[in-house]
C-alpha cells in the first residue's frame, strides 16, 4: 500500500490488517501502523522497486493533494510516480493493482447529477491536481492486461474522525468565521464516510479479476445539499455552521484570482478559495452507484447520519 | 443477377444513422427491357418472418427507412431507391407511376424475395406500393401507408405547395435546376430535422443533374383525367377492396399541408379495417417526426401473433346477445315518458337569478328529438357519421345528442372546458362530418376548415348561412319525405360518442364509447348513486348532465360559464337546486370549491334548497379531503361522494367522506371500492418505471392500476400505438399507480410518469406527500425524483406558511420531514406556492416541480417555480 499515513490510507491498511492480510506500507514518513513499513518517495525508482518485491496486490493511494502548486509538481508525483509504480509492480509479478483516483478526473465543470464513471479527461479536468490524476488514471488503466488486473476506484469526498482534509478545513474556516455558503447552497453533493471508502478499496482488491480495466466511483449514495452537509459537519465538530452566502460567480472569480496570486507568489499556505473549490461547492456532485455496488459487491456500512454521530463522538 | 456493380453509386459511409453494410445495388431489366442499376437498403435479416418492402416518396430516398432497418431483427427490410432517385441510376428519361410499379416488381423478382411481404410506403411511394401489392396478392401480408393518397378527396383543392411548383414555368426551376422543392419538402418535418439528417436527405440530390427524378415525380401527380398516370392511379384507388382481408396500418402526421387529414379520411374509408394512428403534432415526414419504426414492428407483432391483442374486444356489455333490447337504449326512458308533461330539463337564467329561463317537458323533449332526427337525416346524416354539437349544456344540447344517438350518429363531445385551443385540437382529431352550432360556434368551426357540413341550430338568414358556409338550419321545417327510415337504429356495438381526455396528464386524446358502453355507464351511475325517476339533478359537471333524460330524471344546468367551472357561485347553484327541488348534484372540484367559498351570502330559501340535497358528488378531477369536508358542512343532509375514474373508464370506484375518514392515513389516496361491475388489478412495475401486462396477485402490492368494466370505453380513436400499449382484452392500463388494500379498497399513489425511480426501486409520490404534510409548518408537499431514472434521489418540495430563509428548508423542518418519510430524502426544498394545474386547480404539477428541483439541486441559480 502506498500512502498509508493519512486518515483514509490508515483506514485501508487497518481494514486489510484486521482481516489478516500481510500488509506492507510505503510512504515518506512513518504511518505508525502495526505492519511492515518502507519509508521512501514514490518518485524514487529504487525505493519503489524494492517496495513491490514479493507483493501480490498493490493499493496505490500516495498522491500529491493540494489546492495549489505547479503542474510539474503534481505530474512528478501523481503521473510519473504512478507510472513507475505500475511498471515496477508488473516487473515484480504483482497480479492486481488498485489505483485510488478521484471523480474530479472526469469533472469538466458541468454538474455531475447521478453521473456514471465516465472516462477521465486530462485536458478538461478543472485543476492541476485533477488533470494529473486524470493522466495517471489513464496510464494505470492502460497497463491493465491478463495477469495484471488494474482497477481505478474514485471515492468522492472521503471524511471521518481525524480527517485533516475535508472536515478539518471546514472546521478551521468555520471557527475563523470564514466559511461561506456558495450560491443557494443547494448543490447536491455526495460524500464517502472513511470506513465505507476503505471497504470499497478492499473490495476492489478482492474483485480485481472482475472489475479490472474499469474506473468505479465510490460514495455513500446519500447526496445532500452542500449547505446541509457543511452544517452537519460543523455541528458534529462543535462549531457554528455557516450562515453567510456568496454568489457562485463571485466565488469563482475570487478563487481564480487567489489561485493566480498564490501560484505566482509561491505561497505555501492554502488560499482562501480556489476556482476548483468554488465549483466543487457550487455544482452538484453525485453518482450512479448501481454498477459500482454490483461489480464490487460492496455496500456502504456506515450511513451519513451514523458517520456524523461518530464524528461528534470522536471529537 | 445480384452484383455490387463497379459503377454503383453508393451513399457515403458516414451518414447519420445509416449502416453502410445495408447498401447494395442490383442490375436487372426495367419495364422497357433496359438493364438498369438500383441502389437499395437491405438489412439482411437471415431466416426472416418475411420482408418489409419499403417504398419512399418524393423527394426522399431509402434513408427514410433506416430506423426500421436497424430495429427490425425478425423481418428483413428492403427499401429500393426508385430509378432517378436516391442512389439509383439516372436514366435520362421520365418514369411514371406504372413504370415505377413495374420497376419495383422487377427488382423484387431479381432479389428473389420469397415469403410474406408487407409493403411500407410514404408519400407517392404509397400508390407505387399498392400497385406492387395488387400484382403480388399471394405474397402480400400487409400494407403500411403514411401521409399518402390514392385520390384527391372530394372538396380538397390541389395543395398550394404542389400547385406552385407544378406549372410549366416553375417545375424545372423549383424541382431540378434548384433544390427549392427538395428543401421545402424537408422543411415539412415537425419538429425540424437534425442537421445531419437533413444533410443526409440532400446527399443524393446535390447537383441539378441528379434531381431530374424529383421533377418527374411532381409532374406525375395526376390532377385531371387527361394525365398519363390518371388511369393507373384511378385503377389502384378503385381496386382497394382487394385489401379487405389484408392487415393495414395508416400512420399519419396531421400537420401536413399536402396530405392533409382529408387524405387520411379518404384512405380510411377505402380501408375501413385499417389500424390508424394519427399523430396530432407530426408533419409530413412522419417517420422522422415520431418513432414510427417501433410502432410498425409492434403492429406486425400484433397482426401476426395468433391471439391478436390489438383487436381490443370490448368486455361484453350487459345487452350483448340482445342487440334489440329497446328497453336499454339510451333514449328508452325519454321515449317511455313521451306523454309526460313533467319537466325534463330546465335552464337557469344566465344572470344567476332564481329565474328559470327555459324548460322542456319530457313530452316536448321527446318531440323535439324526433323532429331533429328527421331534420338531421334530411340534411344527409348517415349512421356512423360524426356530429360535433358546439352548444352549451341545456335543452338544445340534450335534444341534439339524443337525436344523434337515435339516428345512429356519433356525438363528438368537445367539452367547453377544454378551452378554445383544446376544442380546436379535439375537433381536428375527431374529424366530425357535421357541426351543429349557433353562429358563434359555426364561425369558430369554419376557421378550423374541418371539411364538415355545417348546420345551424337556430333560424339563420340565407346570407349569413352563406357567409358561414352553413348548408342548412335545423330550425327550418323539412319535407317529412326527405327523412330516411332509420330501421332498427344503432346496435350496442355501434359507436355513440367521442369524448376527450383533459390533457392534464399528457396531450388530450379522443376516446370512443359504444352504445352498449354508454348504456352500461348510465346504469353504473344509477346503481352507484341509487338514482331513480324521483331524483332531480343539478348538473354542474357537464358530462353527466346528458344522462338526466336517459335516467328519466329531471335535470337543471345552473347559470355558469361552463368553460370555467370555478366561476359557479353558491347563489346560482342554490337557485338551480331550488328551482327543481333538487335531490342530487354533480359538480367538478373547482365548481364545488367556489360554491363553498361563496356560500355565506345565501338566503334562507337557498340554504333550504342546499339542505334538501341527499347526495353531492365531486367528479372530473381529484378533490382533497379538506375540500370535501368543507363541502359537507354546506350540505347539511347530503352524503358527500367522489368517484375515481378517468375519461376512458368512469366511474371506477366511489368513496364517501365518511369512508375516507375511516380509511385514515395510508400510502396514497383512498378512492374506495370498485363499483358494481368493475374489475381491478395491478401490474408489476420495473426498476425504470416500465409496467407490463403481468398482473400481480400479492395483496397490497403496488403497481399500475388496470380496470375492466362493461361501462369502459372502447378505447382511443385513431391512436393505434397508444391503444396497443394501454388496452388489452378489455383491460385498460390507467397510468395511475396504486394498490388494493386487504379490505378491497383502492389507493392511488400517483402517476406512472411521476414515480421516483431510485436505485432501491420506484417510490410513489402521494404517500410521501401525505406524510410530509403532517409536519408542522408544511402547507403542501410534492415528492419528486431528480437525476437519471434508476438512480434518482427523492426530493420533497414543500410550500410553507413560515418565513423562509432560502430554498433549502431549515434544519428542523428537514429533520422532521426525514423522520416521517420512510425513504432516504436527499433534500427538502421550500417554496411559497406549489404550482397546480389551472384547469382543475387541484393536481400539483410534479413534472414542473421536478425539473425546477433538478436545476436548483444541480447548483443553478434558483429560478421562480
Amino acid at each position: 500500500m502506498t500512502g498509508a499515513s493519512g486518515m483514509f490510507g490508515r483506514a485501508v491498511a487497518q481494514t486489510l490488517l484486521d482481516r489478516g492480510d500481510d500488509v506492507t506500507v510505503f510512504q515518506r514518513r512513518t504511518a505508525a501502523l502495526d505492519c511492515r513499513e518502507i519509508c521512501g518517495d514514490i518518485t524514487d525508482p529504487a525505493a519503489v522497486t524494492s517496495s513491490v518485491e514479493g507483493i501480490d496486490a498493490v493499493v496505490h493511494m500516495a498522491a500529491r493533494v493540494s489546492p495549489i502548486g505547479s503542474s510539474s509538481a503534481f505530474d512528478d508525483v501523481n503521473v510519473r510516480g504512478s507510472a513507475g509504480l505500475a511498471a515496477a509492480a508488473r516487473r515484480a509479478g504483482v497480479q492486481r493493482l488498485v489505483y485510488v483516483s478521484s471523480p474530479a478526473v472526469a469533472f469538466v465543470g458541468a454538474p455531475q447529477v447521478g453521473a456514471t464513471a465516465v472516462v477521465a479527461d486530462p485536458t478538461q479536468a478543472r485543476s492541476r491536481y485533477a488533470r494529473s490524476k486524470a493522466k495517471a488514471e489513464m496510464l494505470m488503466l492502460e497497463a491493465d492486461r491478463p495477469g495484471f488486473a488494474v482497477v481505478s476506484v474514485r471515492p468522492h469526498l472521503v471524511w471521518g474522525p481525524g480527517d485533516t482534509q475535508l472536515v478539518e478545513r471546514i472546521v478551521r474556516r468555520a471557527e475563523a468565521g470564514r466559511l461561506r455558503l456558495v450560491g443557494a447552497g443547494a448543490a447536491l453533493v455526495d460524500t464517502t464516510y472513511v470506513d465505507n471508502a476503505a471497504d470499497a478499496i478492499v473490495a476492489a482488491v478482492d474483485r480485481a479479476e472482475v472489475a479490472h480495466g474499469r474506473a468505479l466511483v465510490v460514495s455513500n449514495g446519500e447526496p445532500r445539499p452542500v449547505a446541509d452537509l457543511l452544517r452537519s459537519m460543523c455541528l458534529a465538530s462543535g462549531v457554528d455552521p455557516p450562515t453567510r452566502r456568496v454568489p457562485l460567480g463571485v466565488t469563482k472569480a475570487v478563487g481564480g484570482g487567489a489561485e493566480l496570486l498564490w501560484n505566482a507568489l509561491r505561497l505555501r499556505s492554502d488560499p482562501p478559495m480556489t476556482r476548483f473549490l468554488a465549483e466543487q461547492l457550487g455544482t452538484a456532485h453525485w453518482f450512479d452507484q448501481r454498477l459500482t455496488r454490483e461489480i464490487l459487491r460492496w455496500e456502504p456500512r456506515v450511513s451519513l447520519d451514523d458517520g456524523l454521530a461518530r464524528l461528534a463522538d470522536g471529537r | 443477377m445480384i452484383s455490387r456493380s463497379q459503377s454503383g453509386y453508393y451513399p457515403p459511409p458516414d451518414l447519420e444513422g445509416w449502416d453502410h453494410a445495408w447498401s447494395r445495388s442490383i442490375s436487372t431489366r426495367d419495364a422497357e427491357g433496359q438493364t438498369r442499376t438500383w441502389h437499395l437498403l437491405d438489412n439482411g435479416v437471415v431466416d426472416p418472418i418475411g420482408t418489409l418492402l419499403c417504398v419512399h416518396g418524393n423527394p426522399t430516398w431509402s434513408y427514410m427507412w433506416r430506423d426500421l432497418a436497424s430495429r427490425s431483427t425478425r423481418w428483413r427490410v428492403v427499401a429500393v431507391d426508385a430509378l432517378n432517385m436516391g442512389f439509383s441510376e439516372r436514366t435520362g428519361g421520365n418514369r411514371r407511376l406504372a413504370g415505377h410499379v413495374a420497376d419495383l416488381s422487377a427488382v423484387t423478382a431479381a432479389l428473389r424475395i420469397e415469403g410474406p411481404v408487407v409493403t411500407v410506403a410514404h408519400d407517392w411511394g404509397g400508390p407505387i406500393s399498392l400497385g406492387w401489392a395488387r400484382t403480388h396478392p399471394d405474397q402480400l401480408a400487409g400494407v403500411v401507408l403514411m401521409n399518402t393518397g390514392v385520390a384527391r378527396p372530394e372538396g380538397i383543392r390541389i395543395p398550394a405547395l404542389i400547385q406552385a411548383v407544378r406549372t410549366r414555368a416553375t417545375l424545372r426551376a423549383t424541382c431540378v435546376a434548384s433544390p427549392v422543392f427538395l428543401r421545402g419538402a424537408l422543411r415539412l418535418a415537425r419538429p425540424s430535422l437534425p442537421k445531419e439528417v437533413h444533410q443526409a436527405y440532400l446527399t443524393p440530390y446535390a447537383r441539378s443533374a441528379t434531381r431530374a427524378g424529383i421533377g418527374h415525380f411532381v409532374d406525375d401527380i395526376p390532377f385531371n383525367p387527361g394525365h398519363p398516370s390518371y388511369t393507373a392511379l384511378d385503377d389502384i384507388a378503385g381496386s382497394l377492396e382487394f385489401l379487405a382481408e389484408t392487415p393495414a396500418l395508416l400512420l399519419w402526421g396531421a400537420k401536413d399541408p399536402v396530405f392533409s387529414s382529408a387524405f387520411l379520411a379518404d384512405l380510411h374509408a377505402r380501408l375501413p379495417h385499417a389500424s390508424v394512428h394519427r399523430y396530432a403534432e407530426a408533419g409530413h415526414l412522419v417517420m422522422e417526426d415520431v418513432r414510427g419504426a417501433p410502432v410498425i414492428l409492434d403492429w406486425l407483432e400484433a397482426v401476426t401473433s395468433p391471439t391478436s391483442p390489438t383487436l381490443v374486444s370490448a368486455p361484453p356489455a350487459a345487452s350483448t346477445g340482445d342487440g334489440c333490447d329497446n328497453g336499454r337504449r339510451l333514449w328508452a326512458a325519454l321515449e317511455g315518458r313521451r306523454n309526460d308533461e313533467e319537466i325534463a330539463v330546465a335552464e337557469m337564467s344566465s344572470d344567476g337569478s332564481a329565474q328559470v329561463s327555459r324548460r322542456a317537458t319530457f313530452a316536448e323533449l321527446e318531440q323535439q328529438v324526433r323532429i331533429l332526427v328527421d331534420r338531421l337525416t334530411a340534411a344527409g346524416l348517415q349512421p356512423g357519421d360524426r356530429v360535433a354539437p358546439l352548444i352549451p349544456p341545456g335543452i338544445d344540447l340534450v335534444a341534439i345528442v339524443y337525436a344523434c344517438w337515435q339516428a345512429g350518429a356519433v356525438v363528438v363531445a368537445a367539452d367547453a372546458a377544454l378551452g378554445g385551443r383544446g376544442i380546436a385540437r379535439a375537433l381536428r382529431a375527431a374529424q366530425p362530418d357535421y357541426v351543429v352550432a349557433d353562429w358563434r360556434g359555426l364561425a369558430f368551426a369554419r376557421g378550423l376548415r374541418l371539411g364538415a357540413t355545417m348546420l345551424s341550430l337556430k333560424p339563420m338568414p340565407r346570407a349569413v348561412q352563406r357567409t358561414l358556409g352553413v348548408s342548412a338550419s335545423l330550425a327550418d321545417p323539412t319535407d317529412a319525405s326527405a327523412a330516411r327510415d332509420l330501421g332498427s337504429g344503432p346496435g350496442p356495438d355501434d359507436p355513440a360518442a367521442v369524448v376527450f381526455t383533459s390533457g392534464s396528464t399528457g396531450p388530450s386524446k379522443a376516446v370512443v364509447y359504444r352504445h352498449g358502453q354508454l348504456e352500461a355507464q348510465r346504469d353504473a351511475l344509477a346503481t352507484t348513486y341509487s338514482l331513480s325517476r324521483d331524483d332531480r339533478l343539478v348538473a354542474a359537471f357537464a358530462p353527466f348532465a346528458i344522462f338526466g333524460p336517459a335516467l328519466g330524471m329531471l335535470s337543471v344546468v345552473p347559470a355558469m360559464d361552463i368553460s370555467s367551472p370555478a366561476t359557479l357561485d353558491a347563489g346560482a347553484f342554490a337557485n338551480a337546486a331550488h328551482a327543481i327541488g333538487a335531490t342530487i348534484a354533480f359538480a367538478s372540484p373547482a365548481a364545488l370549491a367556489n360554491v363553498v367559498a361563496t356560500s355565506d351570502g345565501l338566503d334562507d330559501g337557498q340554504r333550504e334548497a342546499m339542505a334538501r340535497l341527499r347526495a353531492v358528488a365531486s367528479a372530473g378531477a381529484p378533490i382533497s379531503t379538506t375540500a370535501l369536508r368543507a363541502a359537507s358542512q354546506k350540505f347539511a343532509n347530503a352524503n358527500i361522494h367522489t368517484p375515481y375514474g378517468m375519461t376512458e373508464v368512469m366511474p371506477v370506484t366511489d368513496i364517501s367522506l365518511e369512508e375516507i375518514d375511516m380509511a385514515g392515513l395510508g400510502n396514497g389516496v383512498c378512492v374506495g371500492r370498485p363499483i358494481n361491475g368493475v374489475e381491478l388489478a395491478v401490474t408489476g412495475i420495473g426498476a425504470l418505471g416500465q409496467s407490463t401486462w403481468d398482473f400481480i396477485d400479492e395483496p397490497a402490492a403496488t403497481g399500475e392500476i388496470c380496470v375492466r368494466a362493461a361501462h369502459a370505453s372502447a378505447g382511443y380513436d385513431r391512436l393505434w400505438a397508444m391503444q396497443n400499449q394501454t388496452w388489452r382484452d378489455g383491460w385498460h392500463r390507467t397510468g395511475d399507480v396504486g394498490h388494493l388494500d386487504r379490505d378491497g379498497r383502492l389507493w392511488v399513489e400517483g402517476r406512472t410518469s411521476h414515480l421516483i425511480l431510485s436505485a432501491d426501486g420506484p417510490v410513489t409520490p402521494v404517500g410521501v406527500e401525505h406524510r410530509a404534510e403532517l409536519v408542522d409548518g408544511v402547507h403542501q408537499a410534492a415528492a419528486v425524483g431528480v437525476g437519471p431514472a434508476g438512480t434518482q434521489q427523492l426530493v420533497v418540495v414543500i410550500s410553507t406558511t413560515e418565513r423562509r430563509a432560502g430554498v433549502i428548508a431549515d434544519p428542523q423542518l428537514t429533520v422532521a420531514v426525514r423522520q416521517v418519510v420512510p425513504f432516504d430524502v436527499a433534500a427538502v426544498l421550500t417554496v411559497r406556492h406549489l404550482p397546480v394545474d389551472r384547469r382543475h386547480n387541484s393536481k400539483i404539477e410534479r413534472e414542473r416541480i421536478a425539473s425546477w428541483a433538478e436545476s436548483v439541486l444541480a447548483g443553478a441559480r434558483v429560478a421562480r417555480l
